[in-house]
């Protein structure tokens, strides 16, 4: 009898990209139901939006390179892609902000690099950048998180579709009755203002340990986490070298002087640290690949992060940290290897 | 006395957990296949150098007798698995993936199966001397049966003072095979005497005797084995199932958490390392006199009707092996594949018309059940999977990078030569990359460069030897006729000194005169 033969190793391959970015998806989940019961449903219909034309780009692109589309729409890596360009944006937001973003991040931050795993700089993240120098009203509509009152309008689903689609709700002198800033922006602004981190903290929009339903999401954010170490689709190096380097350096700065720099607890669950840590530094294709090497990227994303919030001209630098980072990995890659076997330096 | 059975304390890099599989073969004892129409053996069935045949087609043989002989240091005897008469010595399709043919030796067997003349009486090994036993090693045609089928002789030869211990691998972490395991639960205190034959040889003082805990059977009964024996040295050692546990360097690292460093032997260190059916083939060969003419082979797989351990003649062809064990479950072979040894480092074979071989531990009919067909593969995402379970501690992601774009001088200075090809990287790939296909190839790119290289290295110093010769001869010649100008010029002058002294006498003498 004739057999096929094939090279070894034969055994069905465990895992598949596509499981990988389900699972992502999957532990986002918990922390966007949070984020809908905070903010509103602005953020599900730019996921919505996000994911939508992220197809449709990508779709785009490999046609163009006459590159087969079903299995690279497959992957679900776009979709992962949109899903955390729009927990970046605020949760109202113009359609055509969310489409030229995604559009960024799918055909120039991806594919004009060569497509999945070519790609440089984190596409959630370049695009995210991009929209924030080049729309930097639009990029500050934030909501008071539900349970916080400031004496704002609330914002109905039916006033949400209408912004994301007309840019307005009703008209335009509306916008102001419903926006505010987020925690971030006012540690920024009211510290520049003279005032102690004692005083900043009563403001309304503060929580127990960060920013008012910001710390809920982060926590659900953070489960979501534990989940994708769980099953393995990330390592611990990555996570734990960001928050433990951001921990470190700005509890030296709260003991140094607690009147000027927020705690640590502030600055882990105010922001996207989480959603960093978890979720956008350790996007395999941009991060170090080496042990050695993650934890020495997420350190420096860790202590970028607090560096750019706290001397930087943004309230966040998530995106900013990672792009920064995302450019020493060529050099981090080069620079720490593991020692393969038989290679020891004898003593 | 109570053997103590203790935990591995070190662990190598990397690994991956695989299900084991092997309990479909291990139901029953190993079953001996009676003798086959025909068996076919190749005259190289060994690392090394061929061995010559020294019959001829028509030639009666018996069991036992040497039919081909090894050449070199390196190289390993070949014996009749029975009797029988030669009918033909020629190329063979032997167990190859690319359906290589090469010289075998075919028997006719005659069903009498009439061994060749032994000793009368058992041996005693404590009274062979070392030289002894290696030259029985040497004779009967050992060679490692773990798989690399490496000639014992030439392992143990150098390994006689200084070893720090005998290290006997019964790890067997490839999924699907259990011939070891079979071996060590049915032939436990045969693998001690070996061990024993192995210590008085090499005088090491210890054995480590190492088996992954997945086996609980055979190290129970190995237990019981030297608890029966009572020799101290011994020492049992539990494995975590853990792939490539039973690689050499994983192996050692796991016992000693020492490294081989590169282009070094574990005997560098100062240990041997032998497979449990290497030790079993050495104590029958000292003990019994009998040749390596038969092993057990795990016939295994979904593909076949009655997976089971299998004690063959060397040389029994694979398609009666396969009918031995009730033939295939299914008539089509379009989806199914046959693999020699087990489902990360075997060999898959085209044809089943190729005869048992020493190296054959494991032979897999896989059905789509089993394994898979190669997947397209994407675009790798750089999760750095493969590197986490690496156990050589590579990256294979940038390796493959390197050899993808034949950028070799890269690739080793990753480090690629350290791969064992163990597979590992390639079965956690979530983008399904071949990453060991890739390897291989780049491997086999490398090594044909540096023969290159070598092959043009020669050729210039040939070269430039013969210019420097030349510019010898070129400057002898010249200094020669130098040599000569400057003496002809030198008589010249003496000549012309001469007039002028006998002028300058002519002149002195008349100078008075005129004065």
């Amino acid at each position: 009898m004739y057999f096929k033969v094939l090279s070894s190793p034969f055994l069905k391959p465990k895992n598949n990209i596509t499981k990988v970015m389900l699972h992502v998806l999957l532990a986002l989940l918990p922390a966007l139901i949070a984020y809908i019961w905070y903010f509103g449903w602005g953020i599900f219909f730019n996921i919505i939006i996000a994911c939508l034309s992220a197809i449709m780009f990508e779709a785009f692109a490999l046609k163009v390179q006459d590159k087969p589309i079903i299995p690279a729409i497959t992957d679900l890596s776009a979709i992962v892609t949109a899903v955390l360009l729009a927990f970046a944006l605020p949760p109202l937001c113009a359609w055509w902000i969310t489409v030229f973003g995604t559009g960024f991040a799918i055909l120039i931050a991806k594919h004009l690099y060569g497509g999945l795993g070519y790609n440089i700089f984190n596409p959630a993240m370049a695009a995210y950048v991009v929209l924030l120098i080049s729309f930097p009203k639009e990029m500050v509509v934030w909501l008071a998180p539900r349970g916080v009152d400031l004496g704002l309008e609330t914002v109905s689903v039916a006033q949400t579709i209408e912004y994301i689609f007309r840019g307005a709700i009703g008209n335009a002198y509306a916008l102001d009755a419903v926006t505010s800033a987020t925690p971030l922006d006012i540690l920024k602004t009211d510290l520049g203002g003279m005032q102690t981190m004692q005083e900043i903290k009563t403001h309304p929009l503060f929580g127990s340990m960060g920013g008012h339903g910001w710390e809920w999401i982060n926590n659900w954010l953070a489960i979501g986490g534990f989940y994708l170490l769980a099953v393995k689709v990330i390592r611990w190096h990555i996570p734990a070298a960001v928050l433990v380097s951001l921990i470190c350096i700005a509890t030296v700065f709260n003991i140094y002087d607690p009147g000027h720099y927020a705690k640590a607890t502030f600055h882990v669950f105010t922001g996207a640290a989480i959603l960093c840590a978890f979720f956008i530094a350790t996007d395999p294709v941009t991060a170090a690949t080496s042990v050695k090497g993650r934890i020495i990227y997420g350190i420096g994303i860790g202590l970028l992060i607090y560096i750019i919030r706290t001397w930087g001209g943004y309230p966040d630098a998530i995106a900013f940290a990672v792009l920064l980072m995302n450019m020493c990995v060529p050099l981090i890659d080069y620079y720490f290897k593991p020692i393969a076997y038989g290679h020891k330096k004898i003593k | 006395m109570d053997i103590l059975l203790r935990e591995a304390e070190f662990q190598f890099p990397g690994g991956i957990d695989l299900p084991a599989m092997k309990e479909i073969s291990t139901n029953d004892r190993i079953r001996i296949m009676p003798i086959p129409s025909q068996l076919i053996l190749p005259i190289k069935q060994h690392a090394g150098l061929t061995a010559k045949a020294i019959v001829n087609v028509g030639d009666q043989v018996l069991k036992g007798q040497l039919i081909a002989e090894l050449q070199g240091e390196v190289s390993a005897n070949i014996h009749a698995p029975t009797s029988g008469i030669i009918v033909s010595i020629g190329p063979y399709p032997v167990p190859h993936a690319s359906a290589q043919v090469s010289d075998c030796i075919r028997i006719i067997p005659d069903g009498k199966d009439v061994w060749i003349e032994r000793p009368v009486t058992p041996r005693h090994y404590q009274s062979l001397s070392n030289q002894e036993i290696i030259n029985v090693v040497r004779d009967y045609g050992i060679v490692g049966l773990g798989g690399a089928v490496f000639p014992t002789e030439a392992k143990i030869k150098p390994s006689s003072n200084n070893l720090k211990a005998l290290i006997i691998n019964g790890a067997e972490c490839e999924p699907y095979i259990s011939c070891d395991d079979m071996l060590m639960r049915e032939y436990g205190e045969d693998i001690i005497e070996g061990i024993k034959i192995l210590l008085q040889l090499t005088g090491a003082p210890r054995c480590i005797f190492a088996i992954e805990n997945n086996k609980p059977t055979a190290i129970s009964i190995i237990r019981e084995a030297l608890r029966d024996s009572a020799d101290l040295r011994i020492e049992l050692f539990s494995l975590p199932s853990l792939y490539p546990q039973g690689g050499e360097k994983q192996l050692l690292q796991s016992l000693t958490n020492e490294e081989i460093p590169k282009g070094k032997l574990p005997l560098d260190l100062g240990y041997l390392m032998l497979n449990v059916g290497t030790v079993k083939a050495i104590r029958d060969a000292v003990m019994e006199d009998q040749p390596l003419i038969s092993r057990v082979v795990t016939v295994t797989g979904d593909g076949v009707m009655h997976p089971q351990n299998v004690m063959a003649l060397i040389g029994t062809p694979v398609i009666e092996l396969i009918d031995f064990c009730g033939g295939y479950k299914s008539k089509s072979s379009q989806t199914h594949q046959l693999i020699m040894g087990g489902p990360l480092m075997g060999v898959s074979l085209p044809s089943d018309a190729v005869p048992l071989v020493k190296a054959m531990n494991c032979l897999l009919v896989a059905s789509p059940k089993d394994t898979q067909p190669q997947l397209e593969p994407k675009a790798c995402i750089r999760c750095g999977e493969c590197s986490q379970v690496c156990p050589a501690n590579l990256l294979p992601q940038q390796l493959y990078w390197y050899s993808k774009s034949k950028n070799y001088v890269e690739a080793e200075r990753f480090n690629l030569s350290a791969c064992i090809e163990c597979g590992a990287c390639d079965y956690v790939c979530p983008s399904h990359i071949p990453l060991v296909q890739y390897f291989r190839h780049a491997k086999g790119e490398i090594k044909e460069r540096q023969e290159q290289k070598i092959a043009s290295d020669i050729a210039r110093e040939r070269f430039e030897y013969r210019e420097q010769r030349l510019q010898k001869i070129a400057d002898e010649r010249a200094a020669k006729l130098a040599a000569k100008k400057s003496g002809m010029q030198n008589k010249t002058q003496t000549k012309k000194s001469a007039i002028d002294e006998i002028m300058q006498r002519a002149k002195s003498k008349k100078k008075p005169e005129e004065n």
